[in-house]
């Protein structure tokens, strides 16, 4: 790691990661105190996380959300990128409807669109649950996949992609082999930022789960009503180290492919 | 001890829907002669009686309540009884009490029945949201003590609390015995001090310290009880709306105003803290299981709620959440430290001092507005 | 011939977000322009659409309008805070080598993946009053006696910078991740001020990354509403809360959404002036 060149960042960098972590830290401790009321250190227990995982609420709730998550950050993505694409060769009038519409979505408190679509739900009769939650976490979610992606973007430079079209590419293997490559950071950035948003939602999910298998977050919250206990902070605990499993065998095989698809295509391997 | 509570999921939770009118039909009504009689006295011999109809009932009800607000095997063993039944609960979102119509308003075909204290069903019955129930299938309710049976009509009374003042003894040198006390040491122990994040409760004991009623719809009288709690806002340390006994034994505060069984319960941690009922009076709340208008599961929910008043049943209630309880006959089933509790027991001369709260009608918007002006100040 | 197809291609590239946002943007929009122009009997919950005005005029209080401007400043405050902290660790992690880059992502992004509530729950630990921070400024003889920060508006805004950072550090990141660092640093080794091309190629090249940023932690920091009521202690009354209050708690739908069109208006109307400014700051 160049640390001497950029002291300066470097310094705040691990400032800022050390407050990053820290309230795991407490999160961590107070997963493991015997104490149920958490007033001090009672000792060292387990118990927590075992009634934890035992908990069918919390079964539920990581499996609802785990769902919600994906499949909204999946949708928002495609959503994204599509229309950053449109937009980088639309007309100036219509770029900027596109934008307006885009920070419109984030502009409002999200409590007023899970409301708005919960009434409009209601009215046309369609059922509250697991898809409902998911369009409703799409809109804005997709919003901020956009901007991101809208940055990556515009650092493109068309250039490439107009040569490798000339050169007789067609659109789709000028995406695939020259856009998308160009756009990958944006995209997992977006994708990571979607994909956090939704995993820790509360209000559209609670607007429009309606008496379905409630997201984590919404248990936690009622849970949280009745009293602070170590089985909260341990859920909290094991939901980090699922997700960053998770994420980590994803990533795995997303690059070992990659990697095989890349050989596969004599393609120049990226900038490491 | 007072572990946190679980609630069991129904299994698979499935609704069937059963025509109602069929059922009906199929419905013999005949009581047990002996139990309906022993309703007035309440007595503590035969106490537990099952309600009588040919058919089981069968599907499953969603009930709107707190998370955790159940007996730990209720639910399971009322579904071991009545197989084909089943309850599944439904959380409420906010801790506000006003909350709740507007939920299932917006959304009738969701809810089967919902926890509510009297000011929501009073707005209920304006809203026409509450069914009524059928109580020749309900004679549990006579372990109900007359007084909060007559006070709460619309569906079956499950517990009480009061508001008053929790504080740490040791941390406090003073003795507060009353809300004046309390308004008066606030500048002392400024920055110590927490009160209820509920519009009601904070509004009703401010008007108890101003010496007016909880219901009250005199606009003069809530602009003392407005200005009595702006001028104690700068010496509060927060407003919670969860976990106030918490803070309380872990010494974060010192005086606190909360609820009698949240008290009892830090009490249990740290035993320097004192519950005192406010010598000008305090306000309370009354909540019960409602049925939603036109509900379908109307006989689960009617078979549910006199399981629910099963002496042992509902003594694993109030075990379980440790709040004040509304049948004497479920007494010996209750935890001592829960039933002991001068908390928790009230006496008919403190309780003539619990002032209940009240569905306030058109004057719900001055109370609105009230609050959102103290939350601003 | 092709440059048809790919036209009428890239028209397509746009429906699918058009068509999204048509059915579950706009429309439900519309319903909540139409529900603030109505009103509801707060008895009765039946609502009656009319076309009145008195939800706008109930608006008029100048306790709405203080709450508006408290939120403003808190929301100004935090994304400042957010922005101070958030560039230099993009910076950072943009200079280092890709395997790096990712790593050092992923360590500002776990946190994230603990439930805001746990989180947030654990943060009034943190800088509670005789809690592991205050020890800490304690000890290095930064601070003498209690922080008070906790529920105090000072602790609203840290935990908006806590729970915002990544919405800061990733957008920033991606715009600097494309700069061609060898460049830069070709030409501060042949002697030009390492700061002076700071300034003038890295900085303008973040531009679009850094408003961004502002933008999508400044505009939702409006409508937060938990975070004031744990960290806050409910004593501080945000616009958030008051929106999410008419929705969740009173359930005046058609109050909740009048006070929801009047901060849309006020924020478009603000972000407008931001981008004609900009406009006229950068002719390109």
């Amino acid at each position: 790691m160049k640390l001497r060149r950029h002291w300066f960042s470097g310094l705040i960098s691990l400032v800022v990661i050390v407050c990053l972590w820290a309230p795991l830290v407490i999160v961590a401790v107070n997963s493991v105190n015997k104490d149920t009321l958490l007033v001090s250190w009672k000792g060292f227990t387990t118990h927590w996380y075992n009634q934890a995982y035992h908990n069918p609420d919390v079964r539920g709730g990581v499996k609802e959300t785990m769902t919600i998550a994906l499949a909204s950050t999946a949708i928002s993505l495609v959503l994204a990128v599509s229309g950053s694409l449109w937009w980088r060769r639309a007309g100036h009038r219509s770029q900027r409807m596109f934008d307006g519409l885009t920070y419109l979505r984030i502009m409002l408190p999200e409590v007023v669109f899970a409301v708005a679509l919960f009434l409009l739900f209601s009215k046309i009769r369609f059922p509250l649950g697991t898809t409902a939650v998911v369009i409703g976490h799409v809109v804005w979610n997709s919003a901020y996949a956009t901007l991101i992606i809208q940055a990556r973007v515009a650092t493109l430079d068309p250039a490439l992609e107009d040569a490798a079209a000339d050169l007789g590419a067609n659109a789709w293997r000028v995406f695939r082999r020259v856009t998308f490559p160009g756009l990958l950071p944006g995209i997992v950035a977006a994708g990571l930022l979607a994909f956090t948003f939704s995993f820790d939602d509360v209000v559209t999910s609670y607007f429009l789960v309606g008496s379905g298998t409630a997201p984590l977050p919404v248990v936690i919250l009622s849970m949280i009503r009745f009293r602070i206990t170590p089985e909260i902070n341990a859920i909290g605990m094991m939901v980090m180290l699922f997700t960053v499993t998770m994420f980590t065998v994803g990533f795995l095989a997303v690059t070992r492919l990659g990697r095989g698809a890349r050989r596969a295509l004599a393609l120049p391997e990226g900038r490491d | 001890m007072n572990d946190l509570p679980h609630r069991p999921l129904s299994p698979a939770g499935t609704m069937r829907r059963r025509e109602l009118l069929a059922r009906a039909a199929q419905m013999g009504i005949a009581l047990p002669a002996l139990s309906a009689l022993g309703a007035a006295c309440g007595s503590s011999s035969s106490s537990s009686s099952p309600p009588s109809s040919s058919g089981p009932p069968k599907g499953t009800a969603v009930l709107l309540n707190y998370q955790g607000w159940m007996g730990k095997h209720t639910v399971a063993d009322f579904e071991t009884a009545y197989p084909g039944a089943g309850i599944k609960q439904a959380s409420l979102g906010s801790i506000s009490s006003g909350a709740v119509v507007p939920q299932i308003k917006a959304n009738m075909s969701t809810y089967d029945a919902a926890l509510g204290d009297q000011a929501v069903t009073g707005q209920g019955v304006a809203a026409d949201i509450i069914q009524p129930l059928d109580w020749s299938k309900i004679p549990n309710i006579k372990n109900v003590d007359e007084k909060f049976r007559s006070a709460y009509t619309h569906g079956i009374p499950t517990d009480y609390g009061k508001t008053g003042i929790g504080y740490r003894t040791d941390l406090v040198s003073d003795p507060i015995n009353s809300w004046a006390d309390l308004w008066n040491l606030a500048p002392k122990y400024s920055g110590k001090i927490v009160f209820t994040d509920l519009d009601r409760d904070c509004i009703g004991s401010a008007l108890r310290y101003k010496g007016y009623s909880v219901n009250t719809t005199n606009q003069d009288e809530l602009n003392q009880a407005l200005q009595a709690l702006i001028e104690i806002k700068p010496h509060l340390q927060a407003l919670k709306s969860y976990n106030i006994g918490q803070g309380l034994a872990q010494g974060s505060y010192a005086i606190a105003m909360d609820w009698d069984y949240d008290i009892a319960l830090a009490q249990q941690d740290n035993p320097h803290i004192k519950w005192v009922l406010p010598s000008e009076g305090a306000s309370a709340y009354l909540e019960g299981f409602f049925a939603v208008k036109d509900t379908p599961q109307i006989e689960v929910l009617e078979a549910f709620f006199n399981f629910f008043l099963e002496p042992k049943q509902y003594a694993d209630f109030v075990n379980t959440t440790g709040t004040a309880f509304v049948s004497n006959a479920a007494t010996p089933y209750i935890d001592k430290t829960i039933a002991q509790n001068p908390a928790l027991i009230v006496d008919p001369a403190t309780l003539a001092n619990v002032e209940f709260e009240n569905y306030l009608g058109e004057a719900t918007a001055a109370y609105n507005k009230l609050w959102d002006q103290f939350k601003s100040a | 011939m092709m440059r048809y197809a790919g036209q009428a291609l890239r028209s397509l590239l746009a429906l699918p977000t058009l068509a999204w946002m048509l059915l579950f943007f706009l429309i439900p929009l519309g319903l909540v322009v139409v529900y603030s122009f109505a009103t509801i009997s707060l008895v009765t919950y039946n609502i009656s659409f009319g076309w009145t005005l008195s939800n706008y005029r109930q608006i008029h209080d100048p306790l709405y309008f203080n709450t508006l401007t408290r939120s403003i400043f808190l929301s100004i405050s935090a994304t400042l805070g957010c922005l101070l902290l958030g560039f230099p660790l993009a910076y950072f992690i943009s200079r280092q080598p890709s395997r790096w880059q990712k790593l050092l992502l992923v360590l500002v992004i776990v946190p994230f993946w603990t439930s805001f509530i746990v989180r947030t729950y654990a943060i009034v630990n943190l800088i509670d009053n005789g809690g592991p921070l205050q020890h800490f400024l304690h000890a290095l003889h930064v601070l003498s006696g209690p922080l008070n920060i906790l529920y105090t508006p000072k602790g609203i805004a840290l935990g908006i910078v806590y729970s915002y950072l990544p919405l800061m550090v990733l957008p920033i990141y991606v715009s600097l991740e494309r700069i061609d660092y060898n460049l830069v640093d070709a030409a501060n080794d042949l002697g030009a001020n390492p700061r002076r091309t700071f300034r003038r190629v890295t900085l303008p090249l973040a531009m679009p990354g850094v408003v961004v940023g502002c933008i999508i932690v400044g505009i939702p920091a409006l409508g937060e509403y938990v975070i004031p009521e744990i960290l806050g202690g409910g004593k501080t009354l945000m616009l958030g809360n008051v929106i999410t209050d008419q929705f969740l708690s009173v359930g005046d739908y058609p109050f909740g959404s009048a006070i929801a069109v009047a901060l849309m208006v006020v924020m478009a109307l603000a972000l407008i002036v931001f981008r004609l400014a900009q406009r006229r700051a950068a002719p390109s």
